[in-house]
């Protein structure tokens, strides 16, 4: 009988950890879902809350598709010249170094390039108002501001930010609260970067990682967001207690 | 009393603007049909206009009270509405996958059956313990759900029995 009372507790600590997870994990992918609005839902909304006229969501897959864009783009001109190419042999250029100076151009203006900022100390000194002593993240990509900071009293604080279309999620929490953390059978890819071992979560699109996790002293934190392996380190590397 | 209803609208207005993408996947994966969750949202915006100034000038997290929001009254509805022989219809709400990626496979197995016992829970059960597992008191729960703290305690008991008994099912 002691034996399932104790099974019991074990469980029931178990579910409320399953639970926290899960009304996370929904919030998180609530954060990413589209707009799905009736037009009829918008009109009463607008009529209850006196509301001007809706803007159309904005997508969250608008880079994707500005990007696919770009390389039909890029697609259409190749097959120009190399018709173009084959109309005429004798021409005296080269279309090798033309492909060459097309590639560099569409890689430069394929890449979203990420211009990071620092955050005033106005917001950090807010979010330690709610929470003393949180670690904060001192770097943000442009546009991105605090939407919402949640805590526990499992000490376990999770910060969100969003320029209105993207999402970064940075968490917090004791070291000693994490379960599994040192599975040696995780398949996760772990990156060194100035003596910090990050675990890289959901890599993805070769250069672009959409999370990473790492340990300082007790604490483990967890960055998640649509951004370049190397812009989630400087984030990550930015961390600092707030009101040091 | 006009500018406080002013205030209250700019302030709702620009949140339903905001938060009504997220509001309504939750409100959609809990009762699986666009119009139903199209309801679920607006009821909780004709609740916000009508509570006293008080409680929302007490909400200090937006987001997290509005999908919280969202989530009860699609739970509510199911409850109220939908379902009647609930414990033959799982609510497909939990996924595995948002479990931590880090776990040793007996966790991650141990998980997956607390998920699907969770799928099972009544509508009702499952609201009360969600807002307990997020640290809320049973007081901000029964204000939150608009019941008394007592109410709070039972559904809080008869979820967590409704769970033991999921269990001891699994066990034999």
């Amino acid at each position: 009988m002691r034996n399932d009372d104790k099974l019991w507790r074990e469980w029931e600590a178990d579910v409320d950890r399953v639970l926290r997870s899960q009304i996370e994990g929904l919030y998180r992918e609530a954060d990413e879902a589209e707009d799905t609005s009736s037009p009829e839902f918008l009109e009463r909304m607008n009529e209850l809350l006196g509301m001007e006229e809706q803007e159309r969501p904005k997508r969250t897959h608008r880079r994707k598709h500005a990007k696919v864009a770009k390389v039909a783009g890029v697609a259409a001109l190749f097959a120009l010249l190399i018709g173009v190419s084959q109309m005429n042999p004798n021409a005296d250029w080269s279309f090798g170094k033309l492909f060459e100076k097309v590639y560099d151009e569409f890689t430069l203006s394929a890449s979203d390039e990420t211009v990071l900022t620092k955050v005033g100390p106005d917001v950090n000194n807010q979010i330690a108002k709610q929470f003393p002593d949180v670690y904060v993240l001192t770097v943000l990509p442009e546009g991105y501001e605090l939407v919402s900071k949640e805590g526990d009293t499992f000490r376990r604080i999770l910060l969100v930010y969003s320029d209105g279309d993207g999402t970064i999620t940075f968490e917090q929490r004791q070291a000693n609260d994490i379960v599994g953390q040192d599975n040696e059978n995780s398949s996760a890819d772990t990156i060194s970067v100035n003596g910090v071992t990050y675990q890289i979560v959901n890599g993805q699109d070769g250069n672009r990682s959409s999370g990473l996790i790492w340990k300082v002293a007790d604490m483990e934190f967890t960055i998640l967001g649509p951004f370049a392996q190397e812009d989630l380190i400087t984030m990550a590397e930015s961390v600092e207690r707030a009101g040091k | 009393m006009k500018r406080l209803d002013e205030e209250r609208r700019a302030l709702l207005a620009e949140s339903f603007k905001r938060y009504r993408a997220g509001m309504l996947h939750i409100a959609r994966k809990i009762v699986r049909d666009q119009a139903t969750a199209e309801d679920c949202v607006e009821t909780v915006f004709h609740r916000l206009m009508e509570s006293k100034k008080e409680r929302l000038r007490s909400i200090e997290n937006m987001r997290a009270y509005l999908y919280d929001a969202a989530r009860n009254a699609a739970l509510d509805y199911v409850e109220l509405h939908a379902y009647k022989n609930w414990t033959d219809l799982d609510l497909d709400l939990f996924d595995s996958s948002y479990c931590d990626p880090l776990q040793t496979l007996e966790q991650r197995e141990r998980n997956a059956m607390i998920v699907e016992m969770l799928n099972k829970l009544k509508p009702k059960h499952l609201e009360v313990l969600m807002l307990s597992a997020e640290g809320k008191s049973n007081k901000e729960i029964a204000a939150m759900l608009q019941i008394t703290e007592d109410n709070v305690k039972t559904i809080k008991s008869r979820g967590r029995k409704q769970l033991h008994d999921l269990l001891e099912k699994e066990r034999n």
